[in-house]
């Protein structure tokens, strides 16, 4: 009874954390909504219902009764996650921990044999309460927000999300990071400032590495065009005096072309250093102007 | 290797520089990328001697004056 009670809430919790995200009466109009109900002949009434899946089955579970309205095989292909948010509860006696996934599920239900695709929001939500009487529950609830016309379509969109959410981010944020402990003065997402800063340091990343491989041509080939000047001069030199010249021109050679790579690495270090430099001004200036609390992610170079 | 070498023999001095080079780059940024960033002034350090190694083995295995 205590888990049906704890679930019930969790629920309770999850539709309100989907309803910050997009309102009940946004999605009951949205082309998710419609071809939801072209596909299942149901809708949804977020006000009093909420999509719960639970392994192949995605079940629409009246919020207040918990009893289930309807229910369709569903079938997950692929889940994103995005930024969780956690807590603690502090109630006498009791230890309450409750923890939220976001995740952006793709899948699709079969509803009369044919399937239908979709792009769900998905909310795993956890609660556990540790204490005389302690149990834990989770309730994954799965929200329907993009309908696709077939799995190509929906690869490709999966696809698009996977790479923009790992252009921004190390774990920290992206193009879905939610944070509930850190908004701006307006309410604004400030891990979007630090998914963008996190994105435009791997940029910086990118260009030493391109600094690298370039030194490698400019340390090989300095040394390069060096010999081919000096060995020129040995050969007037008659034997075995020209030997020596010629070894004294590989080993100039070989030091010119260490010292070349040496002097072009410390460049792009100077580069890399002065691209860090610009992307945490302009990373602060961004957090301070927006009334964000100042985060500064870890790491040795950052 | 002769007494001096040959263009031809230089120009495979100068791929084997860069073979080398390249190698040593791709194997930074394949096994030890975060290192390789944290450690950039060590990085010129290991990019000049690589290229400084196969110059030192030409002198070594040029052959001696008759």
């Amino acid at each position: 009874m205590g888990t049906k009670l704890l679930s019930t809430g969790i629920v309770h919790c999850v539709v309100i954390g989907i309803a910050s995200v997009a309102s009940a009466s946004d999605w009951s109009g949205s082309p998710a909504a419609r071809a939801w109900e072209r596909a299942t002949g149901t809708t949804i009434d977020l006000a009093t219902e909420a999509p719960i899946l639970d392994g192949n089955m995605l079940r629409i579970i009246d919020r207040n009764s918990g009893e289930v309205g309807a229910e369709f095989v569903a079938f997950v292909t692929n889940s994103i996650p995005i930024d969780g948010v956690r807590g603690n509860l502090d109630i006498s006696g009791f230890d309450v921990g409750v923890s939220e996934q976001y995740s952006l599920t793709s899948g699709f239900i079969v509803v009369g044999g044919e399937p239908a695709y979709f792009a769900f929001m998905q909310v795993d939500a956890g609660a556990s309460l540790d204490g005389t009487d302690g149990f834990s529950t989770t309730v994954s609830l799965a929200m329907p927000v993009l309908a696709f016309d077939n799995p190509k379509d929906q690869d490709e969109f999966m696809g698009d999300v996977l790479t923009a959410a790992n252009g921004g981010t190390d774990g920290s944020g992206g193009i879905f990071c939610m944070d509930e402990t850190w908004r701006g003065t307006n309410g604004e997402e400030c891990c979007g400032y630090l998914a963008a800063y996190n994105a435009n340091i791997e940029g910086c990343r990118r260009d030493w590495w391109k600094h690298l491989w370039g030194c490698v041509a400019v340390g090989a080939g300095g040394g390069w065009t060096f010999a081919q000047w000096c060995l020129k001069t040995c050969i007037p030199v008659p034997p075995p005096g020209n030997a020596a010249c010629a070894k004294g021109c590989l080993i100039a050679s070989g030091v010119i072309g260490l010292e070349a790579a040496i002097v072009c690495v410390l460049a792009a270090n100077d580069a890399y250093e002065g691209c860090l430099a610009r992307e945490r001004a302009a990373y602060i200036l961004n957090l301070t102007n927006h009334g964000c609390e100042l985060r500064l992610p870890e790491g040795n170079d950052r | 290797m002769n007494s001096i070498p040959t263009t031809i023999q230089s120009l495979i001095m100068l791929a084997i520089t860069l073979g080398i080079g390249i190698l040593a780059v791709l194997a930074l940024r394949t096994f030890a990328p975060d290192w390789a960033i944290a450690n950039r002034n060590l990085v010129s350090i290991i990019i000049g001697s690589v290229i400084l190694v196969p110059w030192l083995v030409a002198v070594v295995r040029m052959r001696k004056p008759v």
